[in-house]
């Protein structure tokens, strides 16, 4: 991998924290994208969606193809898997959707697709200050993730998740909780939290709040803003805009919480990194707290994001 | 689950017997079954008038046909659900323990005996012999390479270190019984769930050390367990292997061990993510058995939401990166869920989550065959699930590949011996009537050893001779190969600097030493052919010399070359894509290529060694054994022929002979199981390759 800092990377001020989606293909990336976007620009296929790394930015709608030699034209077709691919390294994409108020999104190409390679999109790390990746429950965390990740993940600032995809499929709760427990035990170390989705019931709950909190996208959501938050701030202290607490000196806990309601399909609560005395900390999530599980677009687009600063762990 | 097997469970044959379909795809396998049984009963008669040398050829291929088991191993990766599915061709569910987490450990050989000849329930357990580790540790195609895994340079530093970590684990939880279990049989007289938990199953590595007590799945190599199941009709051995692109490599490292001695595999892939870069792998490294023999199975398919359209979507996929990836294009892919058919099988198809009884009524609409009326709802998910038309490829390649083979063998052996025990007779009478000198037993076995002497030591020389043609082949190729690797890597430091990392594709030497591989399989196949009918044509002019006319109408068959071993050494990649590992920092100080470039040519030939060695000293001692082996066979079998006769009483009346009895009769039962033998020959093979004398 070449490194090549400076030049292409802008300043931090000037810009909004990227978050790459990451995974193997079909791992469930361009659905968990969609779920974040409120709405579904990315294709969705059983087999591997063969695109470039699409970049999400907050803008009109439309989108540009970067080419292989840098220049770049306008695409105006509905559906980005059907832009000519040929020597498209990138494309990027402009919506209005409340999450990219807070930071860009980027989804990565499927890892272990043997029709492609990594080199393509390994430079576009460097770019990269966040990664949510993505794991598929029933195949959860094999090697070729495990090693691949071993190799990127000391060159990406974080903090950094894994979201076990597809959670639902894991037949009844035992097997959810061993799955976890593994997952914690194996990849514990290399991310920042765990969080089980089962993404299909997450966009189809809707307005249906139980829903929504049962299949893991209420944790998810808060995960994230929490997280985005927590850098605005630290930012806004002057400290930088990443901070240098070492993530993995803390411990690592199951929530249980999750469990208090139990059903065919309930999600466990993720597994968090529980930060017991620094000034500065992830957000954890609070199943017990009285503010709604999905964040409004207001709530989005608000500055301070009023509801979590009084959750009273900061 | 209660599952002991000790008073054979009722329970689980009613379960079986209640699905009408349950043999639906196997029914070549029942007249193979029946051949094979025909065959059995035809020997054990010639066993019982074979004279007694002869007897000890007839006691061996009834050994052989005692023997016969087709082997069909089960490969995927972690989690693709390779377990439940060997439970649901067994057609019993929660036979194997598996778990959601990754849970076999080593591979278990299911050995299924058919209910016309049951077998004792058993189970085997060998622990890992000190070769083993080593060997662990050493050698195997490595997968990760052939798939690009990140990583997959400094793999086998890591798999050691995972391996050693294993065995001090198990060394101080056993304390001094680790010594002692090295090496060591545990037999059983029975298998339950526990039983197999505490030997076959790792368990966590997170879970909690106490159940960790009593375990045995980290120091064993192999398990055998042995049933008798309902539904086949010939023996056959279900192998279920760990996974492959496990975190925990020492699964994947135990299952490349076992490739070798596969010929037919299914490999298990999982519907919601067709055909990753580790499944190609895993094809790549098992690419050399004939392609026909690897069947592709796509589980899972009750987790689709619309298998109806994605199954050709899925298949369409497949096949193009086959394509794409030279792999074995025309190798059969079917769809099925080993969950539904083990839903089937235990009787409880009412408690499926949504999503999976959705996609079986999809999925009943494009896939279910009407054609044999209305299916109770039973029969229509293990119709559904796959399991007919994966038990029926698997007939027609156990079949092909291998009954008609055995049939063919042993039914020529079996009227060889049939028709020179008549000669036996025959030759008795001769003697008397044209008043030849009584057979010197001494004299005709020594002809009959130079024979076999001379014959055996020209083919072991024509043998070498191949070898070591073969073997230049291999190392002109080798050497050709790193001069070409060493110029590109020369080229690209002159061109683009050590910045980029160089990286130079094997697939070059991997082709010529196939192609060197094909060639020498076929030479050897040559020679053999006519070595075997050289040979045959001597024993046949000296049963001639010696018994004269007697032996009129004997029945000869050379020995057939069993199939060569495929090179599955040749399916390991060569580390020339040094991306990481060692290299890294050697790479970082090089200075002046060019003063380098014989460290490079050593670097190069060593990565290269292990591989060479595999393919080329091995592969081809494997080959000369299997050639020599057939040639010994055959001698064998004709030295007992020629004591049986020879040894014959002389002293006996020609009246003796002619009376009704004992003899007449014998004579009378072997013209009739020459006759039975011949027909089943006719019956079931293509004209068979022999000479009558």
């Amino acid at each position: 991998m070449t490194t090549q800092e400076g030049a292409t990377m802008p300043t931090t001020q000037d810009r909004k924290p990227r978050i790459a989606l990451m995974g193997e293909f079909s791992a469930g990336k361009s659905t968990l994208m969609n779920l974040l976007l409120g709405c579904d620009p990315m294709p969705v296929r059983i087999t591997a969606t063969r695109v470039p790394p699409v970049w999400v930015t907050h803008g009109a709608r439309g989108a540009t193809l970067v080419r292989e030699d840098g220049s770049e034209a306008a695409y105006n077709g509905a559906d980005i898997s059907e832009a000519p691919m040929t020597d498209t390294e990138l494309i990027r994409f402009r919506m209005d959707s409340d999450i990219l108020n807070l930071c860009d999104l980027i989804d990565i190409p499927g890892i272990s697709d043997p029709n492609l390679n990594h080199e393509s999109w390994l430079a576009l790390l460097d770019e990269v200050d966040c990664v949510i990746w993505c794991t598929h429950a029933t195949q959860a965390w094999r090697q070729s993730e495990a090693a691949l990740w071993a190799q990127i993940r000391h060159s990406i600032q974080g903090p950094n998740h894994l979201v076990v995809t597809q959670f639902d499929k894991l037949r009844g709760e035992r097997d959810q909780a061993r799955v976890l427990a593994r997952l914690e035990a194996e990849a514990g170390e290399v991310f920042d939290s765990i969080t089980p989705i089962a993404t299909l019931d997450a966009i189809n709950a809707g307005m249906d709040e139980g829903a929504w909190q049962k299949s893991g996208g209420a944790a998810l959501i808060e995960r994230m803003v929490g997280m985005l938050v927590q850098q605005g701030e630290i930012e806004a202290t002057g400290q930088g805009k990443f901070n240098s607490v070492d993530l993995k000196e803390h411990k690592t806990t199951v929530n249980v919480a999750g469990f208090e309601t139990p059903s065919a399909s309930s999600v466990p609560a993720a597994i968090t990194q529980d930060t017991p005395e620094k000034k500065v900390v992830p957000r954890r999530v609070r199943p017990t707290s009285p503010k709604p599980a999905r964040p409004s677009s207001e709530e989005l687009q608000s500055k301070t994001l009023h509801p979590f600063n009084t959750a009273g762990e900061i | 689950m209660n599952m002991q097997v000790r008073q054979k469970t009722k329970s689980d044959v009613r379960t079986s017997r209640r699905i009408a379909n349950l043999r639906t795809g196997l029914e070549g396998l029942r007249h193979l079954g029946q051949d094979l049984e025909a065959l059995e009963n035809l020997l054990s008669q010639l066993s019982q008038v074979a004279g007694k040398h002869t007897a000890k050829t007839v006691e061996r291929l009834r050994k052989e046909m005692d023997g016969f088991e087709p082997t069909i191993t089960v490969l995927g990766q972690v989690k693709s659900g390779k377990t439940t599915l060997v439970n649901a061709m067994a057609g019993w569910s929660d036979l194997l323990p598996s778990d959601v987490n990754p849970w076999t450990s080593v591979v278990t050989s299911l050995h299924l005996k058919p209910s016309s000849r049951p077998a004792e329930t058993g189970a085997k357990f060998q622990f890992m012999t000190e070769e083993n580790w080593d060997r662990l540790l050493n050698q195997g195609g490595r997968i990760g390479e052939m798939a690009s895994r990140a990583g997959a340079e400094s793999e086998l530093a890591k798999i050691s270190e995972q391996i050693e970590k294993v065995r001090a684990k198990a060394q101080k939880r056993l304390g001094k019984k680790f010594d002692l279990l090295l090496g060591e049989t545990h037999n059983y007289g029975y298998f339950d769930k526990n039983l197999l938990e505490r030997y076959i199953v790792l368990g966590d590595d997170f879970g909690d050390e106490d159940s960790e007590q009593g375990r045995f799945a980290d120091i064993l190599s192999s398990a055998d367990l042995t049933l008798t199941c309902d539904t086949v009709p010939v023996p056959l051995c279900l192998r279920d292997t760990p996974g492959v692109n496990d975190t925990f490599m020492m699964r994947e490292q135990v299952t490349i061990q076992a490739l070798r001695s596969s010929k037919m595999c299914v490999v298990v892939l999982s519907a919601g993510q067709a055909l990753t870069s580790v499944d190609m792998g895993l094809i790549r490294l098992i690419s050399n058995l004939k392609s026909r023999n690897v069947l592709i199975f796509v589980n899972r398919i009750d987790e689709l939401p619309d298998p109806a359209n994605q199954v050709p979507e899925i298949e369409a996929s497949i096949r193009q990166t086959l394509h794409n990836k030279q792999g074995p294009e025309d190798a059969e892919i079917l769809f099925g869920s080993a969950y539904w058919a083990n839903k089937a099988l235990s009787g409880n198809i009412e408690g499926m989550p949504t999503v999976a009884s959705k996609a079986l009524f999809d999925w009943a609409e494009v896939a279910l065959d009407t054609q044999h009326g209305p299916l109770g709802p039973q029969e229509m998910v293990w119709e559904l699930s796959g399991m007919g038309h994966l038990y029926r490829a698997l007939s027609e390649r156990v079949i092909e590949e291998q009954g008609q083979q055995l049939l063919q063998k042993t039914a020529n052996a079996a009227l060889t011996v049939a028709t020179s025990e008549l000669a036996a007779g025959a030759v008795r009478i001769g003697t008397k009537e044209t008043g030849r000198a009584p057979l010197s037993t001494y004299d005709a076995l020594k002809a009959f050893h130079d024979i076999a002497d001379f014959h055996q030591k020209a083919f072991a020389e024509e043998l070498n001779a191949a070898v070591s043609e073969y073997h230049t082949r291999a190392d002109r190729s080798h050497a050709k190969f790193i001069d070409r690797a060493l110029r590109s890597l020369l080229s690209h430091l002159e061109n683009y600097g050590k910045d980029i990392v160089w990286d130079y594709d094997p697939v070059g030497l991997r082709m010529l030493l196939r192609t060197a591989y094909s060639a020498f399989a076929a030479k050897v196949r040559g020679l053999a052919q006519a070595r075997f009918e050289a040979a045959m044509t001597d024993v046949a002019m000296l049963y001639a010399n010696i018994f004269g006319a007697a032996v009129e109408g004997i029945q000869m068959a050379p020995p057939s070359l069993p199939d060569l071993p495929a090179p599955i050494a040749l399916g390991q990649t060569i580390a020339l894509d040094f991306n990481d590992g060692w290299w890294i920092s050697w790479w970082n100080r090089i200075r002046g290529f060019n003063a380098f470039s014989k460290r490079f040519q050593n670097l190069i030939a060593r990565e290269t060694e292990n591989f060479m060695t595999q393919s080329k000293d091995i592969q081809s001692s494997l080959v000369r054994d299997i050639a020599q082996d057939s040639l010994r066979d055959f001698f064998a079998q004709h030295s007992d022929i020629l004591q049986d006769i020879s040894v014959t009483p002389q002293s006996q009346e020609i009246e003796d002979l002619f009376r009704a009895g004992e003899d007449g009769q014998k004579r009378a039962k072997l013209d009739q199981l020459t006759i039975e033998i011949e027909a089943l020959l006719a019956a079931t093979c293509p004209q068979p390759g022999g000479a009558a004398i």
